[in-house]
């Protein structure tokens, strides 16, 4: 009996060494001989490059180092095993309704009141640089004076952070703080009235200077918890957006600033997908209500998206186009909120990446992204083939980011020149507003460099467009508004 | 390199391991583990096994020495220089930065504080060779005359990185005599992938949790009574499955190798007090200051308490050259010194429960001093405890963080108690006992060995903690 056990515990020693050698041989074999990938379509990287051998890299122990993160970021097929880990991840507790994310610790914005009377503008002692001058007007009493450089904007190179995710500052902006409501996740918002204030005072700056004959509107786009969050969970997650976007309305009063207002509009229309569940951005649905929106305000043509009383897309104006496999099924995509939650219920909940071409004639031209100097290509498409592999920077799709000032001249009649400052919102709003404008022009207010009213004026322009989000209107982005106007001197065409 | 770099597990090691079999002779699987050893140290560290080639060498005359000017004054003379050397460089390339920082805030001096990288492992195999020479001159161990089986014992490289401190006498024989047999190998297979899935899986997973939950100065700062109660009992669970996951897989490479590795941690979080918690915690570490620092007669009559307080002082410094590492020790120390006081036996009187909980209590708030090396974090750290930062008890976000953890801090709470003893005692009833739980170490190994190594392609860097002492 004894040795009969003996024969069988022998037995299974010699087969569990068998096996884990196995294991080990075949994995081995794998994560060497196997195919190494070169990015990540999860992470939207490029993954490490096998290190250049240099002696002093050698010494240094970098090389041996750079080998091995090159060996274990290159894994055959890691994007798939990151995937199973997202799955054995949420076996290590359970699901529920709500999830809150935030780095700092704190989790709710800090409170905020409507200021009283003017709040403190860190521009108020700059003036528009005059006609000849090379250099902006600078305080008279530097001394006495407070300094925007503080609080300004650097002139340097804008930070490639996208606006809708401030950093914690000095008005106490919740810093990246993401909730996951059933399988939605949006940003918790911590924008001031404060900021609003200001960025109504800076828009309205672009109305004196420019005059009557060039018409200014003011579109703030809302972030997806202003209309998704309700009762208790807007309370505390919400940040007071819905009546921050009203105050800035009323700031507007009496500035010829001609406010495009779609929260009600977005509002009306949130069970449609007006907003991404996965990515911080809204939809080319939710842009498309908007631009509707702005060309009743501005009295422009605009060609509807769908066929009146049937909900089916208008064909002759619009056709309906995404990221979608060759038998149509759409290629699941997980945004910009998974690569930083890796929640396993938005992995179970991809969705669609789409979009709207335009059906009218025009040309799609992207110059420098700061001041339109060099032309880098003309397109007859808004709308660029982003990898595949770069699952969650498919939304760069629409005008190619950020990276470019963009010019878009239309079949459509009339004359309308638009001059559009936006942030990465706007980049899903402008396709959008093809069928209002005969030629448009469209500039990340965190990268122009040229003197914006000089601009406007030399392109002939009759409609200036601030399309920014609440993130940017509410937080701290918008001073690139007044920064752009008072301390751009770079002329358009020098 | 380290053990749970996916380099190491599948190309070192499987090279190494075939090599080592497909050796003949003792001498070749030597010469065989010396070259895996150095070159294992020098990938990471080109340069410093200079360092460690220069310390074996020191230590290797010196011992020749005592041994050939046995009982005389050469002989400790030996002894002072090889303990000058090692300490020397522990001094110059650990705490320089440390001493001089101090200084030239002490005295307001505008010294630049050297930047010295520390050589990795240092604090380890120094205390390894001292070990050996103190052994020598004590003749606890006989003096290794061959150079290169000494360098073998310095810079074997299972344990050359971050322990266990293994002594010279723990694997003297196994140096020229090993044979390692089906069994051997068979527990050192499974207690390397055992080790592995303490780091890769829970370690990792709860370092994670630890970031949300008290991760940054701001986050301290802002966190709730519930995120710093949670986050250092998870930060203590988290170096426990570190630190012992590296240790079960150093013993089971041993094994593998033929050495057989004492025991570095035993189920540290079962201890009834904090005296028992250091017999269970970092045994090689303990028992080495226990065994050349505790009772060296350089305290007088009241040796055994500055001898207390030498220990606890050491343990804390040895374990990073940081004010809060130094306080951590004396933490320790304190409560060993008051359980002293007490007595084992009223000590013993305590109703479990209630000395289950002091302990764990200890060992838990202790874990938060090891953690915040900042002093003004450690304060904040310190104030939530009682609500003294206006924070919360409990916000959604901890509540999200803790939901979707509370398996892992369950089963992190759960694998820590001996479990593995009634795994091991049912195994042993019959024969049918035997064959399942034997075909059940086979599955569940294969399963923690593919469940680790698709976790660690999901992180690309993921050094473990005691590296860097």
């Amino acid at each position: 009996m004894r040795k009969s056990k003996d024969k069988t515990l022998r037995f299974l020693a010699k087969l569990n060494i068998a096996a884990i050698g196995l294991a080990f041989l075949g994995i081995s074999c794998f994560l060497t001989f196997s195919k190494r990938p070169t990015v990540s379509s999860i992470e939207s990287r490029t993954l490490e490059e096998y290190p250049k051998f240099t002696f002093s890299g050698y010494f240094s122990g970098e090389f041996n180092s750079g080998v091995q993160t090159w060996f274990t970021d290159t894994s055959p097929y890691r994007d798939g095993f990151k995937g199973v880990v997202v799955h054995i991840k949420g076996l290590f507790g359970v699901d529920t309704s709500l999830k809150v994310y935030v780095k700092d610790g704190g989790d709710t914005s800090s409170e905020d009141q409507r200021p009283s009377g003017e709040v403190s503008d860190p521009f108020e002692d700059y003036s528009r640089p005059a006609v000849q001058s090379e250099e902006p007007s600078r305080p008279q009493e530097e001394s006495s004076a407070e300094q925007p450089s503080e609080e300004e904007p650097s002139g340097e190179e804008p930070s490639e952070e996208e606006p809708s995710q401030p950093p914690l500052n000095e008005f106490g902006v919740v810093d990246g703080g993401l909730l996951i409501l059933g399988d939605r996740c949006m940003e918790a918002f911590g924008g001031t009235y404060s900021s609003g204030q200001l960025y109504a005072k800076y828009v309205s700056n672009f109305k004196k200077d420019l005059g009557g004959d060039v018409n200014v509107y003011s579109m703030v786009i809302p972030s997806a918890s202003s209309l998704y969050l309700t009762g208790d969970y807007y309370k505390t997650y919400g940040g007071e957006q819905i009546d921050k976007l009203k105050y800035i309305n009323e700031c507007f009063e009496n500035t010829g600033v001609k406010v495009v207002e779609i929260y009600d509009i977005l509002n009306s229309r949130k069970k449609e997908d007006i907003y991404y569940r996965t990515e911080h951005h809204w939809t080319p649905l939710g842009a498309y209500y908007a631009a509707k929106q702005l060309s009743l305000v501005a009295g422009t043509p605009f060609r509807e998206l769908f066929v009146p009383g049937t909900g089916s897309i208008d064909e002759a104006n619009y056709k309906y186009n995404g990221k979608f496999y060759s038998d149509g099924k759409p290629k699941p995509f997980l945004g910009s909120f998974y690569g930083e939650t890796q929640s396993l219920v938005l992995k179970n909940n991809p969705e669609t990446f789409f979009w709207y071409e335009y059906q009218g004639k025009y040309t799609f031209s992207q110059y420098k992204r700061d001041d339109y100097s060099k032309l880098i290509r003309t397109l007859d498409t808004c709308f660029l083939r982003i990898s595949d592999d770069f699952i969650s920077a498919w939304y760069m799709t629409y005008m190619d980011g950020d990276n470019y000032a963009v010019k878009i001249e239309t079949d459509t009649p009339g004359g309308r020149v638009a001059v559009v400052f936006k942030d990465s919102f706007g980049n899903a709003l402008v396709p959008m507003m093809l069928s209002s404008y005969t030629t448009i022009y469209a500039v990340d207010i965190r990268y122009f460099k040229l003197d914006p009213i000089d601009f406007i004026e030399k392109v002939g322009a009759t409609d200036v467009l601030f399309s920014v989000s609440s993130f940017t209107a509410l937080g701290v982005n918008y001073k690139y508004i007044e920064k752009m106007r008072v301390m751009n001197t770079q002329k358009f065409g020098d | 390199m380290v053990f749970s770099d996916l380099f190491f597990l599948y190309v070192f090691l499987p090279i190494c391991v075939t090599c080592y079999f497909i050796c003949d002779s003792i001498a070749a699987k030597n010469y065989l583990l010396i070259l895996a050893s150095l070159a294992f140290y020098a990938w990471g560290e080109p340069i410093y096994i200079v360092l460690l080639f220069a310390s074996a060498l020191v230590n290797y005359l010196c011992a020749l020495g005592i041994d050939k000017f046995r009982d005389t004054k050469k002989a400790k003379a030996f002894l002072t220089s090889a303990l000058i050397y090692n300490f020397s460089a522990l001094l110059v390339f650990k705490y320089t930065g440390f001493f001089v920082s101090n200084i030239k805030g002490l005295f307001s001096l505008s010294v630049t504080v050297p930047s010295i990288a520390m050589p990795i492992g240092i604090s380890f195999y120094t205390f390894q060779i001292t070990s050996y020479v103190i052994d020598c001159y004590w003749g606890k161990v006989g003096v290794q005359k061959s150079f290169s089986k000494l360098l073998l014992y310095v810079s074997l490289f299972p344990q050359l990185v971050a322990g266990p401190i293994v002594r010279y006498s723990t694997i003297e024989h196994e140096i020229d005599n090993r044979k390692p047999d089906l069994k051997d190998i068979n527990a050192g297979v499974t207690r390397f992938i055992v080790g592995l899935s303490k780091k890769a899986i829970m370690a990792n997973s709860l370092y994670a949790l630890v970031q949300r939950l008290i991760g940054s100065d701001v986050v301290i700062k802002n966190a709730s009574f519930a995120a710093t109660a949670v986050g250092v009992i998870c930060f203590a669970l988290y170096v426990y499955y570190d630190f012992s996951g590296y240790s079960d897989m150093a013993i089971g490479m041993g094994l593998i190798f033929g050495f057989h590795f004492d025991e570095n941690f035993v189920y540290p979080f079962i201890s009834r007090n904090i005296t028992e918690f250091w017999q269970r915690w970092h045994i090689s570490l303990g028992t080495f200051f226990r065994d050349y620092l505790l009772y060296i007669p350089i305290f007088g009559k009241r040796r055994k308490y500055a001898g207390l307080l030498l220990v606890w002082f050491c343990t804390g410094f040895w374990h990073g050259a940081s004010w809060n590492f130094i306080i951590w020790g004396l933490y320790f120390g304190l409560f060993v010194f008051i359980e002293q006081l007490i007595g084992k036996k009223r000590m013993k009187k305590i109703p479990a429960l209630f000395s289950h909980l002091y302990a764990l209590a200890v060992i838990a708030a202790g874990f938060g001093i090891f953690y915040f090396e900042n002093l003004k974090d450690l304060g904040n750290f310190v104030k939530n405890w009682f609500f003294l930062n206006g924070n919360a008890f409990i916000t959604p976000s901890v509540s999200t963080a803790l939901n979707e953890n509370m398996f892992l801090i369950a089963a992190a709470i759960l694998f820590s108690l001996p479990l593995t003893q009634y795994l091991k005692k049912f195994a042993k009833t019959s024969r049918q006992a035997a064959v399942i739980s034997g075909s059940a170490v086979v599955i569940s190994n294969l399963l923690l060995l593919a469940v680790s190594s698709m976790m660690l392609v999901n992180s690309t860097n993921n050094p473990f903690l005691y590296f860097r002492f």
